[in-house]
């Protein structure tokens, strides 16, 4: 829109405005901030809605990353993090498993999401040599991780977490991480894959809505200093 | 230049009745005065048949914009898939002007929802209304139940006239898109070992506009 946030006056007749973009005259008197949930028209009938929402954000806590109680209020979630730990070894890949509790999971999802699988395939560099991988058939999500003081961020999307019903669950993964050292490890990992409750279920099998986020590496010992996360809602309310 | 604070809007969604069972969708007069244009697609791969066969084939995506992919309009980008844990094939994507591009490989067949053959696309085009040349960017991401194997997409499309020739005039305003299924073997699903292209159960596909006006 061209219309900044403030309140409007429109002050001629409604025939003589410019599509959408003095759409706003028609709402007279009120604030802009107030044009949420379909409240303003788009063209050719469109009602727009507000998206990507933050329900959540913490950061410098150590141990896993533990996002309970997550609002069921939006169609799709997107959860940013960083994570890491204190070990001096490379952890390997760090799970993020739905509807889990902390400290309980290996890198199995729990059994509501028995039947979930996905793949990655990422590269990574080393003292100037590249490699790339392919990960086989994976029950979790899962993420490159750090440690110590290694960078490391993550963008994970996931589709219907609200919606107990829908079998279609899918979710797509961006990670990577780098030690900042140039004789060292720097990686990304992007991954796709979807939650379910049982596989191969004629008419689907749907996983419930995923309530809680929890992360797991063998260390379990996250560093404080280099893990946070944002977690919004997207695409609409349910 | 002064930046400008906005809101990130969705809008237009197709669910239920308004895309599963259908071989393409699209969307008209959207609004371009945003931004940056996002086209989300989240659905599940379907083959209508009735014939009784039920081969699992390349599941494809052809894309148009503006009523057009024949002319000004160049399609590139990489489709890699990967089977079980090797590197499987990769297929480059270069001076396609049909916008195709190779989904997955699909083993759905009529309604039958296994949960598989799940995908993801996003589409993104930057200053959809401004009268400067533009690429539409594209991803996707598709999980197989057979044989096990995933598809990925990165590529770009480019829908100004600059083929044509180098300073050519620029494309008007991007308002108009639509995406169409196929088949490997596409024809009448009637008839054996032909298929019909649809979205399957739980397809979601909606815009999403990020800020607003364009200089």
């Amino acid at each position: 829109m061209s219309f900044n946030q403030f309140r409007t006056n429109p002050g001629e007749s409604v025939s003589k405005f410019k599509g959408r973009t003095e759409t706003p005259r028609a709402w007279p008197g009120t604030a802009v901030s107030t044009w949420t949930n379909g409240g303003l028209m788009g063209g050719a009938g469109y009602e727009y809605e507000d998206s990507y929402h933050l329900l959540a954000r913490n950061s410098a806590y150590t141990g896993l990353m533990n996002i309970t109680n997550i609002p069921q209020t939006y169609r799709h979630l997107m959860l940013q993090f960083t994570m890491s730990q204190q070990s001096t070894s490379w952890a390997g890949l760090m799970s993020i498993i739905p509807n889990g509790s902390l400290y309980s999971n290996t890198f199995q999802p729990v059994a509501d999401y028995a039947g979930s699988k996905g793949k990655y395939w990422g590269k990574g560099w080393s003292t100037g040599n590249p490699n790339s991988w392919v990960s086989g058939s994976m029950p979790v999500s899962q993420s490159m991780g750090g440690h110590s003081n290694w960078a490391n961020s993550n963008t994970l999307c996931i589709y219907n977490y609200s919606d107990a019903s829908q079998a279609l669950k899918s979710y797509y993964l961006w990670s990577n991480t780098n030690s900042g050292n140039n004789s060292s490890y720097a990686g990304w990992n992007q991954g796709f894959g979807c939650m379910l409750k049982n596989t191969y279920t004629n008419g689907g099998a749907p996983s419930p809505a995923i309530q809680s986020i929890v992360s797991y590496n063998g260390y379990q010992n996250g560093y404080g200093p280099y893990q946070s996360y944002n977690l919004y809602g997207f695409g609409g309310l349910v | 230049m002064p930046l400008q604070q906005d809101r990130v809007v969705r809008f237009g969604e197709l669910s239920g009745s308004a895309i599963e069972g259908k071989p393409s969708i699209e969307f008209k007069n959207i609004p371009t005065d945003f931004c940056q244009l996002n086209i989300h697609i989240v659905g599940q791969a379907e083959l209508q048949t009735t014939s009784g066969y039920q081969n699992a084939q390349d599941f494809y995506v052809d894309t148009t914009f503006q009523d057009s992919y024949t002319t000004g309009g160049v399609l590139s980008g990489t489709a890699r898939m990967d089977q079980s844990q090797n590197y499987y094939k990769s297929r480059t994507i270069y001076g396609n002007q049909q916008g195709t591009l190779l989904l997955g490989i699909c083993n759905t067949f009529n309604v039958a929802n296994y949960g598989f053959d799940q995908f993801m696309m996003r589409y993104y085009v930057m200053e959809p209304g401004s009268a400067r040349g533009k690429s539409v960017q594209f991803e996707s991401f598709f999980a197989s139940s057979s044989p096990n194997s995933t598809t990925e997409n990165i590529g770009q499309y480019r829908i100004d006239s600059q083929m044509a020739g180098t300073n050519s005039a620029a494309v008007s305003e991007f308002n108009k898109f639509k995406v169409s299924l196929r088949a490997q073997y596409p024809g009448d699903p009637t008839i054996p070992n032909q298929y019909k292209a649809v979205f399957g159960p739980g397809s979601r596909a909606w815009l999403e506009g990020w800020g607003g006006g364009h200089i």
